[in-house]
């Protein structure tokens, strides 16, 4: 984009140019930040050579450079003449998202002081954790990470010359490994590079802004950017990451959130606005990085991610159907249902779980957007105050799979900390 | 909003017109953010455009290449060009399937008048883009046509 000041240059260094080649021309340059300058050129040169050309005239490289003039846009292998081109012409230069710039590639420097051996190891190790949770679990409801780390995945996965250079390929296998076994994943989360790694939630934190399209989402969804701001979540995340223990206490305030959420008159239209709000970009984020990649295979993200968006678009036309009808009946005689228990399939409200269960994809990644049962609170909120009788409420807050719910959210400051954050963007 | 500023008093021929705008995106006097010209440099009654539009920043849009066609009937300037988008987009004027700008949904073309160029066309489209309501609709992915 900052092409700014180089204008000054262009015309001295392109003099040379002008004269190895008869007929060359001024052509100005008009770049998508506002920026101009002029370089000489032939017209008979390709729309490649005269890529390169203006690559040493501006800070954008050739296979970024997106060149239209005439309202066209100019393929590489055609000559400029081909397109009409006059002196004193003025083509339109924007910076294309293609290939991510290779230079924020702040992962491998403190990965490497801690870890000297193997530091592009740590990249790799980064896109297994996002796996661990989203995939390997099983359940992208457990976390912020599933979500956060697919970012990171398209990052480096998006890019195979950008992170690892081309002349490591093998990388990519020893990625894919990793993401295939967990066990593998926690070794590694253990060692000093990833604790240094993880006690530095800025760096995690950089490494995703350095992504155009995660910013981008950011940037339009401020619930979201408070998530990725906020050191104690992305720590808590990662921590889940390394620790099953945490992890499964994790999934399971998100599946007991799940089952309750229907029972809040605004559940459903809740889950919606996050879809709509959260998931959705997050997919578009993932997969486009993806889909600019070479191959999608050297991405598990954008498979595993692109697979379950289009499970995801199904059942989020299926949802509000499906469930309509018992909002509405929550509504007229408010919830006198005990609240089924989450892991008693067989006995527990066989009605209101069988709603939920067919979708496990769409619940996971539902959650996952807002991430560590965020989600699951505010609906929880609701459901309070949609109670008037308080002998139901004694009723509820005496079962014990309720009441355990609740300490362990008092138990835990941040996690009540993080709730209230995000009631107020949500409801 | 110069061109043919004088319409009032003079009105500047069909022709002499499309010449102007066309000198315009050849030069890419504007704001540059928009770019135009004619398809086929060999048709003397100059119908057929081809315009871009580059993605507002600060909107989903942000960094893609819309390109449209523009096509100028001979009763332009008095009448709206038609104006259609070749690659897809999902903004609440355009026709999903067609790719169309519907005239009853973008103001410029309803209200049309003389001194109202492709350019202008360009631009509110692109502002069009950024509207609240426009610039975090979910878009097909680029480099896909209608």
């Amino acid at each position: 984009m900052g092409a700014a000041g180089d204008s000054s240059e262009s015309k001295v260094s392109n003099e040379h140019q002008g004269q190895q080649e008869d007929a060359a021309v001024v052509i100005n340059i008009r770049c998508s930040n506002g920026t101009k300058f002029a370089v000489r050129t032939s017209l008979e040169s390709t729309v490649g050579v005269f890529k390169s050309l203006l690559a040493q005239n501006c800070d954008i490289l050739p296979d970024q450079q997106r060149l239209i003039y005439k309202g066209r846009i100019l393929k590489d292998d055609q000559t400029l003449h081909s397109y009409g081109l006059q002196a004193d012409h003025t083509i339109h230069m924007v910076r294309g998202f293609s290939p991510p710039a290779p230079a924020p590639a702040p992962a491998p420097t403190p990965a490497a002081t801690a870890n000297p051996e193997n530091p592009d190891s740590t990249t790799g190790v980064t896109r297994g954790v996002g796996s661990n949770e989203g995939g390997a679990f099983g359940l992208g409801g457990a976390g912020l990470g599933a979500s956060l780390f697919p970012g990171l995945g398209s990052l480096s996965g998006g890019s195979p010359s950008g992170l690892f250079g081309d002349g490591l390929p093998e990388l990519e296998q020893v990625q894919q490994r990793l993401t295939q076994n967990p066990n593998m994943i926690r070794e590694i989360m253990n060692t000093p590079a990833m604790q240094g790694l993880m006690n530095n939630p800025e760096l995690i934190r950089s490494m995703m802004m350095s992504n155009p399209q995660m910013r981008e989402i950011m940037d339009r969804n401020p619930e979201l950017a408070h998530v990725l701001n906020d050191p104690s979540i992305l720590r808590q995340t990662l921590e889940a990451a390394r620790n099953p223990e945490l992890m499964r206490e994790m999934m399971r305030n998100t599946d007991r959130a799940m089952s309750n959420i229907e029972s809040t008159p605004e559940g459903f239209n809740m889950l919606r606005r996050m879809y709509e709000n959260v998931q959705e970009p997050f997919l578009n984020a993932t997969t486009m990085g993806g889909n600019a990649g070479n191959d999608l295979g050297s991405n598990p993200f954008a498979t595993l991610l692109g697979n379950q968006g289009g499970t995801q678009v199904r059942d989020a036309s299926n949802n509000p159907s499906a469930t309509g009808s018992e909002t509405t009946a929550g509504l007229a005689a408010p919830n006198t249902n005990p609240l089924p228990n989450p892991w008693n399939n067989a006995t527990g409200g066989t009605q209101t779980n069988s709603t939920v269960r067919p979708n496990p994809v769409g619940r996971a990644s539902g959650l996952g957007g807002l991430g560590l049962g965020g989600l699951g609170l505010p609906g929880m909120d609701n459901l309070l105050n949609s109670m008037p009788d308080s002998n139901q409420m004694n009723q509820l807050l005496q079962n014990p799979a309720v009441s355990q719910m609740m300490q362990s959210l008092l138990s835990n400051p941040e996690y009540m900390n993080q709730m209230l954050n995000f009631q107020s963007p949500t409801t | 909003m110069t061109l043919g500023s004088g319409g009032s008093s003079v009105v500047v021929p069909r022709n002499f017109r499309l010449l102007e705008e066309l000198e315009r995106g050849e030069k890419g006097i504007g704001d540059g953010t928009v770019s135009y010209g004619m398809d086929d440099g060999d048709d003397i009654y100059m119908r057929s455009w081809t315009g871009t539009v580059i993605g507002p920043h600060n909107t989903v849009h942000e960094g893609r290449i819309y390109q449209l066609k523009l096509f100028c009937d001979k009763d332009y300037p008095e009448k709206p060009p038609s104006v259609r988008f070749h690659s897809r987009i999902n903004i609440t004027c355009v026709n999903h399937e067609t790719g169309v700008v519907e005239p009853k949904k973008f103001a410029l073309l309803a209200n049309w008048q003389r001194e109202y160029t492709m350019e202008d066309i360009l631009t509110q489209l692109k502002k069009e883009m950024a509207t609240p309501h426009n610039r975090k609709l979910v878009q097909p992915p680029e480099g896909t046509y209608f």
